[in-house]
């Protein structure tokens, strides 16, 4: 029996052709049922990845335990153990919850970090009775996941460019240096000196030079011929 | 039975076989397959029988996989393991837990009995004696014919011999070593199958035509296919990356035989490879030209003096006693990451040739075929390899991608040539 579309000769249990897999059909050839492999039987997975996941999630159960009765057992009050719980309920987050997936993908799970981040800043500051959340904490951190998101996705994503992105990002963080400062002046009633200008001018000349050389390739070339190991 | 426990045979791994289990990662595993077709269908009890009593004989094959504080070592069974069945493609993932119970299967299935083996037992000529040796002490319970101990047949009643379970790569290491640099090639890639699933694609070839031509151009059969191999790759390459400029050596690692150079009857590992390679940037290939490369390669080093050499080369780092003294889970790290980031990086794939086979004559009217199966790579979705039985060559290509995009150029590159193929799959939706 040969394939009719590339014409090669076919066992008899092939019901498809392994090479461009059309369809073999001839009506007065008895089939042979003889398969080289069992159908449909697949082995059962192992659940070696659950099993690990779920040891790190008792490891992780440990240290809350201790912390819970190490605060507990003096005054039988809980005073300080919810800042190590939601310390280690943030590590757990960050390093212990993308080991349940087969494939993490570090840009779903980048952004709900920082948010898990977020929440837990957001607990300390009403657990201190603080007021530096809304106009610290969660601007800064906007910025930080604005610039590490983009980076990621953008150097993921894109096969070309990568100067430009790492170029543009290094200003945007000397651009959250001044972000920084003007919060902190407007929070803690700190004198505004200007010190965030040091790093975003610094930051900004060395983004400046990624960009330049982005573009220029025969600078590039130069560069690469002095600094290559 | 404690005293009979105490006195179980272990061995070191040998020096070959050393990467193997810290290479390992959760979805892949390095175990290859041979198996043997016969006339009837198989009888499983019977088959379990003749395993009781062939894994008596080979007991560095026979083997488990336990952990020391420095390295790995292989402890021999007390009993043979059940026979297995088989799933809907071969070389199944075969775990830790596993490999601790015992490093090798033995699969029955229709007509069908196949032994997959971890490579660190041993190499597919130890795998394939084994084979042999285990069809037939099938033959002889089920049938109750007596089969000479010639090609490969040894008296299984015997006590296993020292020679076979020895190490032979210290003992050919040569006085110096040398450079293991070596270049990168072009690395294969496609749409991954899921599940775990491994597509199996069978080519058969008549012999006398395949070694025809083979000697019309002036190579081995092992040379002349690996050169029809390289070609498929050189085409699949074009398809994909049609700027010359920008592609990647095309690199064959052959397997090679170290008995064929070192008087040896070890049944371990024993065997290094040669890694033939083409530059398409330098223009189009003839497969005249391809078949060269090949030969003059496996010339150069496919002697006892280079590959003394080589061996040296391996040794020296075991032999190493900063080395040694490394607690093996820190060791295991290093071992993965050197093999992650050299290890398969060197060749495009396997293509391996464990010969022409041949067997007493009276068992050739019980066995009618053989198979050669390898994993696919860690990395690298695709592998080869071949076996020559009567009068067919067998290739089996498997791949953990889903189209079959080299298979489809090793088969033009056959039809140029006007070889009668036939192909077959483990692939059978309706």
């Amino acid at each position: 029996m040969y394939c009719v579309k590339c014409g090669v000769e076919l066992s008899d249990s092939e019901k498809k052709c392994p090479l461009c897999g059309t369809t073999v059909y001839h009506p007065e050839i008895q089939r042979n049922t003889e398969e080289l492999y069992p159908k449909d039987k697949m082995p059962t997975r192992s659940a070696g990845r659950a099993f690990v996941s779920g040891a790190v999630l008792i490891l992780f159960m440990i240290p809350i335990i201790v912390t819970f009765f190490a605060d507990m057992y003096p005054d039988r009050v809980l005073d300080w153990f919810w800042y190590s719980f939601g310390g280690i309920l943030l590590a757990y987050i960050i390093i212990a919850l993308p080991m349940w997936f087969e494939k993490p993908n570090a840009v779903i799970f980048l952004p709900c970090d920082f948010v898990a981040c977020g929440v837990y800043l957001f607990f300390i500051n009403f657990l201190t009775k603080g007021n530096w959340f809304l106009t610290f904490a969660l601007p800064v951190l906007a910025g930080v996941m604005l610039i590490t998101c983009v980076l990621l996705v953008l150097l993921k994503y894109l096969k070309k460019g990568k100067l430009y992105v790492v170029g543009g990002s290094i200003i945007g963080i000397g651009g959250l240096f001044v972000l920084i400062e003007n919060l902190m002046v407007l929070t803690f009633d700190i004198a505004f000196t200007g010190w965030s200008y040091y790093p975003l001018i610094s930051l900004a000349l060395i983004g400046g030079l990624l960009i330049y050389l982005a573009i220029n390739s025969v600078a590039r070339a130069k560069i690469e011929r002095k600094i290559f190991f | 039975m404690d005293k009979e426990r105490k006195l179980l045979r272990w061995v070191r791994l040998d020096n070959a076989a050393k990467i193997y289990p810290a290479a390992r990662r959760k979805n892949w595993s390095n175990i290859y397959r041979q198996s043997a077709t016969l006339r009837d269908e198989v009888d499983v009890l019977i088959l379990k029988s003749a395993l009781d009593l062939t894994v008596k004989r080979f007991p560095s094959i026979a083997s488990r996989l336990r952990r020391g504080l420095f390295w790995f070592y292989l402890l021999q069974l007390e009993s043979a393991p059940d026979i297995r069945e088989e799933y809907s493609y071969p070389l199944t993932y075969m775990s830790n837990k596993e490999m601790k119970a015992c490093a090798f299967r033995v699969i029955a299935y229709k007509n069908r009995i196949a032994v997959e083996f971890f490579h660190s037992l041993t190499d597919g000529h130890g795998a394939l004696i084994f084979l042999k040796n285990l069809v037939a002490e099938y033959l002889e319970q089920k049938y109750g014919i007596s089969i000479p101990f010639e090609h490969g047949i040894i008296d299984r009643k015997e006590e296993p011999r020292q020679e076979e379970i020895e190490d032979c790569f210290p003992k050919y290491a040569g006085p110096i070593t040398i450079s293991r640099k070596d270049t990168n090639a072009w690395h294969m890639y496609g749409e991954t199958q899921k599940n775990g699933f491994l597509n199996l694609t069978c080519f058969k070839l008549p012999v006398k035509e395949c070694l025809d031509l083979a000697h019309k151009y002036n190579a081995t059969l092992t040379m002349f296919m690996s050169a029809c191999m390289m070609m498929a790759l050189v085409n699949l390459q074009k398809e994909k990356e049609p700027n010359i400029l920008k592609q990647k050596r095309i690199k064959l690692l052959i397997p090679i035989n170290l008995r064929n150079l070192f008087p040896s009857n070890t049944l371990r590992n024993f065997s290094m490879y040669t890694i033939p390679e083409i530059d398409p940037r330098l223009g189009e290939y003839t497969l005249q030209e391809i078949c060269d490369v090949i030969k003059h390669k496996m010339g150069l080093e496919f002697t006892a003096k280079h590959m003394s050499r080589v061996i040296a080369t391996n040794v020296s780092d075991e032999k190493n006693p900063l080395v040694r003294l490394i607690p093996l889970p820190i060791k295991n790290l290093v071992m993965k990451a050197i093999f992650n980031n050299v290890g398969e990086k060197k060749s495009c794939m396997d293509f391996s040739n464990i010969g022409k086979i041949t067997l007493p004559e009276i068992m050739n009217d019980y066995v009618d075929r053989f198979d050669f199966i390898l994993g696919v790579h860690a990395t690298s979705p695709y592998n080869a390899s071949m076996l020559s039985f009567k009068d067919t060559v067998y290739i089996n290509f498997i791949r953990d991608i889903v189209d079959p995009e080299l298979e489809k150029h090793f088969y033009k590159v056959l039809k140029e040539l006007n070889l009668p193929v036939t192909v077959e799959s483990n692939k059978n939706e309706r």
